[in-house]
């Protein structure tokens, strides 16, 4: 990981359509396609957030359709 | 398939906007499909056009798509299918296209694993990414064989690959679902394993294939490691394009002399290389029979616009500068090199197709032209993230403001500047992550592997770059105690791949720290800088020695190479090791292998190696017959420990036989005559001439054969006192056969040869002759062997002339002095007073490790590195040292001794002994003791060319006659197809009691067992151990064996398995033991003639044997004597006197003063058994006179 993970910033988990995750600094314009998860806090705070919810890392349109095809 | 156009000069100053529409968004098709259906086209349109060449074979497509279909088949009959990992590990060739082409079709995503990886890395790997099914051959199944995963080994599934079906298999898999996980340096201490989709390679591919129209008529070199990513474009490339990827030989990415020979006579056309490389490639000569390429890819590392035209100069090719992260799919822009530009770094260019880039500041705004800032990607190359690291994936990949809704981007952590003209500028990285010879390295991984090291405290890594641009991974660490740098680099290389273990290590007293406490890594040493002064540097001395310096110093640049400096040290680093074995070639035509090179560092060593190369390259030649023959060197110990104890049963081999229960013992007598006529070593006798024993090989004739009819108590009697008949050397035969016919109509064959004339190899080779010559003789057929081109003799004298020369003994002797220095003798608690002389007697207990313990038993060794055998010596040791109650253990073991080939079908005495000594301690963990007895076994082995009886010579030339020199512990294991010891169990628990003698005082011989465990016996003197004892011991072993295996990381201490008789024992044992082996020869005594005329014959002739004056309490063996000699005078004054003197008395009593008492004795001892008459009988008889 990169020097910058406690750089003093807060963060915002934040999550796009496909349920993907990131973070997101407070301050700035969350970008179109992104929401907010809720956690807000350090960055590792937000990434342990993270680890915690986001465990499928297939993009959710995948999921669906993967899923589709096991019940077909 | 959007490309960001180059920045115009927008209203607000800035130069980048935002695209109109999402590039690559989930749920695209990929462009122009996925990469197996591209190839699964052209396999219908151009069925017959090659699509791999590998060396002499090749495929078609046809053949190419109908193979991976049944494989890919195969696999998702194991359970293969879309977004499921499979492992593919294979050496490059037919079937690595094959199998990664069958991954896709069968829906999966290839893991690559490098065959040159540790199997630490690889069992890593394997659990990170949760494969349950890896592709691969049967010489790589050890590599990654693990618990729970199915292994497909194409080289034997063939039959059962043939019954599947040779159509394309359905299997629903997009563009968004992962085509491969490439693991990359991580910086916490353990690689990432980067997840692409289909849609990102394939996007990649298509750009390559487009922009520079690949077609059927190129031919892409695949040379690239499958562990990186670009190597994905080198195979599918060219086969989505209907072009030929043509499989590098083994070795080539190593050899740039080979390289540039098979991009000429492989008529290849595109190449990609990273600078480091390319740098030794355009020095080759050979470019102008490179007639095909046209196309030369650069990546990974800044190339300049130099180095670009000193290949223009060779060769008509485009160069193209590439650049990209895994996580973007290989690469995300490009730059085709002006031929024009004679300077200066190269661009990395324009975004490829399907790619967005954007340079933002730390705020996350768009930085302007000519403002540097970190690179962004957005696009279809975008990884889905890194597997089992949500965490980290969030932190890298983030959301695109400035794009479509909800799309990501991928840090690159590179910081760069957009120019004028829409072309990115590489200006450097923004955090700790290295590039060293184009590949990434995470300096964190690399101090975490180091830090496990038991003895390093704390360690640093840093990429530097040398003189010549090159990068080097140099190590700054402290340390507890001592650590060599060959003992670190092998430690690294046992944990990761190649490129990431340090070139150079340098071990400090401390770290230079920053005010605030953290390392100041400006403040760290310049790596590698010769020691100060150069006062100790001694320069290169042997011709050879000279010959490697000169091309060092070449390689190098650097002057004035000291013998003992390290080509890594001095600048050197893997990838020139290539060019550096290549140039050894050109000047010695001698061949050295890279990883002897990578460990044997210095100057010393390396030309040591040469020698060694080239004197195994002596072929052994016949030799005259007629002419005396000197003995080798496994002879003269065997003969000299005979003459210690003449016609000893002690170097009896016994060798069982069952035969054909109708055996006809006059065609047993002809198979016999047959054998001896094979073999001269079974018809050879040891006679004295001028005083040294000489072969002597008798011409063949019958071999003795008894019949027997007994049977029971009797037949055991009868096999007892046929061993112990002994041999005589002089006047042999070395060899003798009983048959006994037993009651139950079988028929049982005792062999009995002496050690001299055989070892434990020669006796596999005894039986499988002896049973093809009765065969083929009661059938009056030929019998089927091999004509041996060479006999026992001719290996003697190669031995002594080629091999075992003046520096090799030096050399070695050297290493041995150092590695034995203070070696104690072994303090086992016995349970009698030990015997003035070494008693022979044994016998043996079984040991049993059961399977479980014992498969857990050999991973854990594995795990570390050491082979079963270094970890059952472990084990061993650790067992010695808890009933000795002390930690330096010194154990033996025997060696085979055949260096060259022609010797391997030779029956005779090659083995040699090496002495093992793991330095253990009882605070060590199972673990740290595994890697010291690794470390020792395999310094050992390297210098394993010296016999035994000349390190004894030379460290303990006064032997102490009560016990065996330098060891009194033995182990071995052997190897189940060699030894036949099978067949040898049953006559064992038959004849065990009859013939028992032990090498030393206690010794391991341990075996596998068909069901995985490991069973062997224990051996002990009979004079030193109660039965009870040695129950003791081999229970202890299987208990040590399960303790071990249940923490490994457990102090040794606590391992404990004695019990409290055990540990009063080892307390007293402790307190008795014997004074360490001192090297230092005694300080000589005051010189004293000789006082009587019997002193004065026996100081003669010690005088004519060590060419020096003699007086009467001179040691002999302070004035240069060794066994060889002491035999010698021992023989000279059995002629003198008459008189049979044993050779022992001269090392009981090494002076003159105290040789003449003891054959006084002897005199007086053998007048007393004469009788009156023979006494009158033989008055004229010349004695000695006692003084």
């Amino acid at each position: 990981m990169s020097d910058d993970q406690n750089d003093g910033r807060q963060y915002l988990v934040v999550l796009n359509d496909e349920e993907q995750y990131s973070v997101w600094a407070v301050g700035r314009d969350v970008p179109a396609g992104w929401r907010t998860e809720g956690t807000q806090g350090t960055k590792d705070e937000c990434l342990a957030r993270i680890s915690e919810v986001w465990t499928d890392m297939r993009p959710l349109s995948l999921r669906q359709r993967m899923d589709q095809g096991a019940d077909a | 398939m959007q490309t960001i156009p180059p920045p115009g000069t927008g209203q607000d100053g800035t130069a980048q906007a935002a695209p109109p529409r999402p590039a690559g968004a989930p749920g695209d098709p990929a462009p122009g499909g996925l990469l197996h259906e591209l190839v699964a086209a052209r396999a219908a349109l151009t069925p017959h056009a090659p699509a791999v060449a590998a060396g002499g074979h090749g495929l078609s497509y046809a053949e190419l798509n109908e193979r991976a279909n049944r494989l890919a088949h195969h696999l998702r009959d194991l359970g293969a299918g879309p977004d499921r990992l499979v492992g593919v590990c294979l050496h490059r060739g037919t079937d690595l296209a094959v199998a990664l082409l069958a991954v896709w079709k069968a829906g999966s995503a290839y893991v690559p694993f490098d065959p040159g990886h540790p199997k630490d890395r690889v069992d890593w790997v394997l659990g990170d990414t949760g494969a349950r099914i890896v592709v691969t051959e049967q010489a790589l199944a050890p590599l990654v064989r693990a618990d729970g995963v199915h292994l497909v080994t194409l080289d034997t599934a063939g039959p059962e690959l043939a019954t599947r079906p040779a159509t394309d298999p359905v299997t629903g898999v997009t563009a968004d679902h992962l085509a491969y996980v490439i693991h990359t340096s991580g910086s916490t201490g353990r690689p990432k394993g980067v997840a692409v989709s289909h849609r990102g390679i394939a996007n990649r591919v298509a750009w390559t294939v487009h922009t520079h129209g690949l077609g059927p008529a190129d031919r892409v070199l695949q040379k690239t490691s499958l562990s990186f990513d670009a190597a994905g474009w080198e195979f599918f490339g060219p086969l989505s394009s209907g072009g030929t990827v043509v499989m590098a030989p083994v070795g080539v990415e190593r050899d740039p002399a080979e390289m540039v020979r098979t991009v000429a006579r492989e008529r290849i056309s595109v190449l990609q290389l990273v600078p480091s490389v390319l740098r030794l490639l355009v020095d080759e000569p050979g470019w102008a029979d490179c007639t095909a390429i046209r196309l030369v890819f650069s990546a990974g590392e800044p190339l300049h616009a130099e180095l670009c035209q000193r290949l223009l100069a060779r060769a008509d090719v485009q160069i193209w500068n590439t650049y990209g992260p895994t996580e973007c799919s290989i690469d995300v822009t490009a730059q085709h090199v002006d031929p024009q530009q004679l300077t200066g770094p190269i661009l990395i260019g324009r975004p490829i197709t399907g790619i967005r880039l954007l340079v933002l500041d730390g705020n996350g705004a768009l930085a302007p032209l000519g403002i540097p800032g970190e690179l962004h990607v957005g696009g279809a190359g975008v990884a889905r993230g890194y597997v089992n690291r949500p965490d980290l994936t969030a932190d890298r990949f983030v959301p695109d403001p400035y794009g479509p809704p909800g799309a990501r981007l991928y840090r690159t952590g590179d910081q760069v500047r957009w120019r004028a003209d829409g072309t990115l500028e590489y200006l450097g990285r923004l955090d700790g992550q290295v590039k060293v010879n184009g590949v990434r390295i995470e300096p964190g991984e690399i101090e975490t592997v180091l830090a496990a090291h038991p003895r390093v405290s704390a360690a640093a890594v840093l990429a530097v770059t040398g003189a010549a641009g090159v990068g080097r991974i140099a190590a700054y660490l402290t340390v507890r105690g001592e650590v060599g740098h060959e003992e670190l680099r092998a430690h690294c290389r046992e944990r990761l791949p190649e490129y990431l273990v340090p070139a150079v290590f340098t071990v400090l007293d401390a770290f230079p720290l920053t005010t605030s406490g953290k390392l100041d890594r400006k403040a760290l040493p310049a790596p590698g800088e010769r020691p100060a002064g150069t006062g100790g540097r001694v320069p290169p001395r042997t011709p050879t020695e000279r010959t490697v310096a000169a091309i060092w110093a070449d390689l190098l640049d650097t002057p004035d190479i000291a013998a003992d400096d390290d080509f890594f040290r001095l600048g050197g680093y893997s990838l020139l090791l290539g060019r550096l074995a290549q140039r050894l070639r050109a000047a010695t035509g001698r061949e050295l292998a890279l990883a002897d090179l990578f460990t044997a560092s210095t100057v010393r060593d390396q030309a040591r190696l040469l020698e060694r190369a080239e004197a195994a390259g002596a072929e052994i030649t016949k030799v005259d017959r007629s002419v005396p023959l000197p003995l080798s060197a496994g002879q003269q110990r065997m003969w000299f420990l005979d003459q210690l104890a003449p016609g000893s049963a002690e170097y009896v081999i016994p060798l069982f036989l069952r035969l054909p229960d109708d055996t006809d013992p006059a065609v047993l007598g002809r198979a016999l005559t047959a054998l001896a006529a094979r073999h001269e070593a079974l018809r050879t006798r040891y006679p004295l001439a001028d005083g040294r024993p000489v072969q002597q090989v008798d011409q063949p004739g019958a071999v003795e054969l008894a019949v027997t009819d007994a049977d029971g108590p009797a037949l055991v009697d009868r096999v007892t006192a046929e061993i112990a008949r002994g041999f005589g050397l002089a006047d042999g035969p070395l060899w003798r056969a009983l048959l006994a016919r037993r009651t139950d109509g079988s028929a049982l064959l005792l062999l009995t040869v002496h050690h001299i004339a055989c070892d434990g190899w020669s006796t596999v080779l005894l039986k499988r002759e002896l049973r093809e010559l009765y065969a083929a003789l009661a059938d009056g057929r030929e019998p089927d062997l091999a004509p041996l081109p060479i006999g026992y003799p001719d290996f003697a004298v190669w031995q002594r002339e080629h091999w075992l020369t003046e520096q090799l003994r030096h050399d070695q002797l050297a290493h041995w002095r150092e590695a034995l220095a203070g070696l104690p003798t072994l303090p086992l608690p016995t349970d009698r007073p030990r015997p003035a002389h070494r008693e022979a007697h044994g016998a043996v207990r079984a040991v049993h490790i059961p399977a479980a313990t014992a498969q857990a038993l050999t991973e854990l060794g594995r795990s570390r590195g050491a082979t079963p055998f270094m970890t059952l010596l472990t084990l061993w040791q650790t067992l010695l040292a808890q009933h000795s109650g002390q930690w330096d253990v010194a154990v033996g073991t025997p060696v085979a001794g055949r260096v060259r080939p022609e010797t391997r079908g030779l029956v005779g005495l090659f083995l040699n002994s090496l002495v093992l000594r793991g330095r253990l301690a009882p605070e060590l963990s199972f673990e740290a003791a595994l890697d010291r007895v690794r470390a020792a076994c395999l310094a050992a082995f390297a210098h394993q060319d010296l016999p035994f009886e000349q390190l004894v010579e030379d460290l303990q030339p006064s032997r102490d006659p009560s016990r065996t020199p330098l060891y009194q512990a033995l182990f071995d294991l052997q190897d189940e197809g060699l030894t036949g010891l099978a067949e040898d169990d049953g006559a064992l628990a038959e004849f065990g009691g009859a013939w028992r003698t032990t090498p030393t005082d206690l010794a391991l011989i341990m075996h596998r067992q068909d069901d995985g465990g490991l069973a062997g016996l224990l051996e002990y003197a009979t004079a030193l151990f109660d039965p009870q004892t040695a129950d003791a011991l081999a229970d202890g072993l299987a208990a040590l064996a399960a303790k071990a295996v249940a923490d490994p990381g457990a102090a040794l201490a606590t391992l404990d398995v004695r019990t409290e008789a055990d540990r009063r024992r080892a307390a007293l044992a402790w307190n008795a033991a014997a004074p360490a082996v001192d090297p230092a020869p005694t300080a000589p005594a005051a010189h004293l003639a000789p006082r009587n005329p019997f002193e004065e014959r026996l100081a003669g002739i010690w005088a004519e044997a060590l060419e020096t004056e003699v007086g009467v309490r001179d040691d002999f063996f302070a004035l240069g004597g060794n066994s060889l000699l002491a035999a010698t005078v021992t023989a000279a004054a059995r002629a003198e006197l008459d008189l049979d003197i044993p050779v022992r008395a001269l090392f009981d009593g090494p002076t003159v003063e105290q040789w003449a008492l003891a054959l006084e004795d002897l005199i007086r001892a053998e007048i007393a058994q004469l009788s009156d008459e023979d006494v009158v009988a033989d008055t004229t008889r010349t004695k000695g006179q006692p003084a």
